[in-house]
């Protein structure tokens, strides 16, 4: 989206218009919701509600571009998840939907299937590392948050995160290198985007 | 602690690194949100928005209602201590019919009407409510997720479009208590007793079904302090609700495992029932 796209989508959506709402939620949601599944949120479909209308409720205290933007909803998430962790132990567990009942009706059945083992490996890795280094690798990764940004967030220094990101990053190449060795290889030494 | 590194590889070679494990956690855990869920959420981004305050340096800010002046006139005479005293000015109060003491729902504790929300969506409410006391502002609850499993027997399937009949709960005439609830319905679990909640008031239930007929938008609007919401459909069992707390009550979505049929009816209670409302849900 431009700069100018933006921000005309942003005025929009200050004034309340749902179709500017829309564009807002397609381009952050899904990483948003990415977020909170690779956090290990209990509910990720409630960050994303949580966070979007704190958005939402919260448009007027925002300034900035595209970029801040994203950051701007990720710092909400990441606190949202934070207090949801809080919640957790408070909270009766709802009836989580079945896996298939999650993804789009559209989505191919075996394309998701593909994409739901390939995950795996991944989400599994996540799991393994430590609440800061997971944070750290979420956040810059799907939120794009700076280096600083992150550290402002998470209280730490910024060398701290760079290093807290460099053992998180050693040990997902690590722990991943078996699992991607088949057909995922490129993923992991050819740097495709997906 | 954050300084005692030991022997970490540069810096810089985690920039490509990062890239190349991003790629593989983004492909792995990015995927698009259900139409109908997304469809739901931007819905509450809108009526969210709706309910915000309004920008500006004169930002009106929730907090305590304004005292009203001391009205000598309305004072009770020092009879039998304060709780009498405190019995003839309410007595007092009734009868020339003073305004409610600054609290913004004061005038429906009498003939509460069905309440406008300004979601545009349609909607039916009846309320149940509380004896407010006192004017403590609406705060932000704590916690808002609760799971249903059966149908309540005393919903009566309502064909009108305006309003359910009123539950039966009365509140009763004193101050809030803190006793624990003794009517909650089974068919609600919560983790809030109903000793959390102060001065609470059922104010309006909007339930809007959205499109494939598996989610409902509920707004709920409350005054008091209301830490948690009870929902469930009338007829359906293993609904799942995610309500969240908002500035003025809760709102969200309620997922239901099969088609919910517009028409249905939404139940709402709290606060060991003493807050409930049911309202009828609208395609």
């Amino acid at each position: 989206m431009s700069e100018d796209g933006f921000r005309q989508v942003l005025e929009q959506a200050r004034a309340g218009s749902e179709p500017a709402f829309a564009v807002l939620y397609r381009s952050l949601a899904p990483a948003v919701l990415a977020f909170a599944r690779g956090r290990g949120a209990p509910d990720p479909e409630d960050v994303v509600a949580e966070t979007m209308t704190s958005v939402a409720r919260n448009l007027d205290r925002f300034d900035g571009d595209e970029a801040a933007f994203r950051s701007w909803v990720f710092t909400i998430a990441y606190r949202r998840v934070v207090d949801g962790r809080r919640r957790a132990s408070r909270r009766i567990p709802a009836r989580h939907l079945a896996e298939a009942e999650d993804w789009p009706s559209g989505s191919p059945p075996a394309d998701a299937v593909v994409d739901g083992l390939a995950s795996e490996p991944v989400r599994d890795a996540l799991l393994r590392l430590g609440a800061e280094q997971r944070d750290v690798v979420l956040l810059r990764v799907l939120g794009d948050l700076s280096v600083r940004e992150v550290a402002t967030l998470i209280g730490k220094r910024e060398g701290a995160v760079k290093m807290i990101q460099a053992r998180a990053l050693s040990q997902l190449r690590r722990d991943l290198a078996p699992a991607f060795a088949g057909g995922e290889a490129p993923a992991m030494s050819g740097g495709r985007d997906g | 602690m954050d300084d005692d590194w030991g022997d970490l590889p540069p810096i810089d070679a985690g920039d490509d690194e990062l890239e190349l494990v991003g790629a593989a956690v983004r492909r792995a855990l990015v995927q698009p949100v259900d139409a109908a869920l997304a469809e739901a959420h931007v819905r509450l981004m809108v009526a969210a928005r709706a309910s915000a305050p309004p920008p500006g340096p004169f930002r009106a800010r929730p907090g305590p209602a304004p005292k009203p002046p001391r009205r000598p006139s309305h004072r009770a005479p020092f009879i039998a201590g304060l709780a009498a005293g405190g019995l003839v000015a309410a007595a007092v109060a009734a009868v020339f019919s003073l305004p409610g003491r600054g609290h913004h729902h004061a005038t429906e504790l009498s003939t509460p009407p069905p309440a406008v929300v300004t979601t545009g969506a349609p909607e039916t409410t009846t309320l149940t409510e509380d004896v407010p006391t006192s004017t403590v502002p609406a705060t932000v609850p704590v916690t808002a997720v609760v799971t249903t499993s059966a149908p309540p027997s005393s919903v009566p399937a309502s064909t009108s479009t305006t309003a359910a009949a009123a539950p039966t709960t009365v509140a009763p005439p004193t101050t809030a208590r803190t006793e624990p609830p003794t009517t909650t319905p089974s068919t609600t679990s919560s983790t809030a007793a109903g000793d959390a909640c102060v001065n609470p008031v059922l104010v309006s239930i909007t339930a809007t079904l959205q499109p494939g007929g598996r989610y409902v938008t509920v707004v709920i609007r409350t005054t008091g302090t209301v830490p948690y919401m009870s929902v469930n459909i009338s007829g359906i069992a293993g609904i799942t609700a995610s309500l969240q707390p908002t500035a003025f009550g809760f709102q969200g979505t309620v997922t239901a495992p099969t088609v919910i049929a517009a028409g249905s009816v939404l139940e709402a209670g709290a606060c060991g029932n003493r807050i409930r409302g049911t309202a009828v849900i609208q395609s």
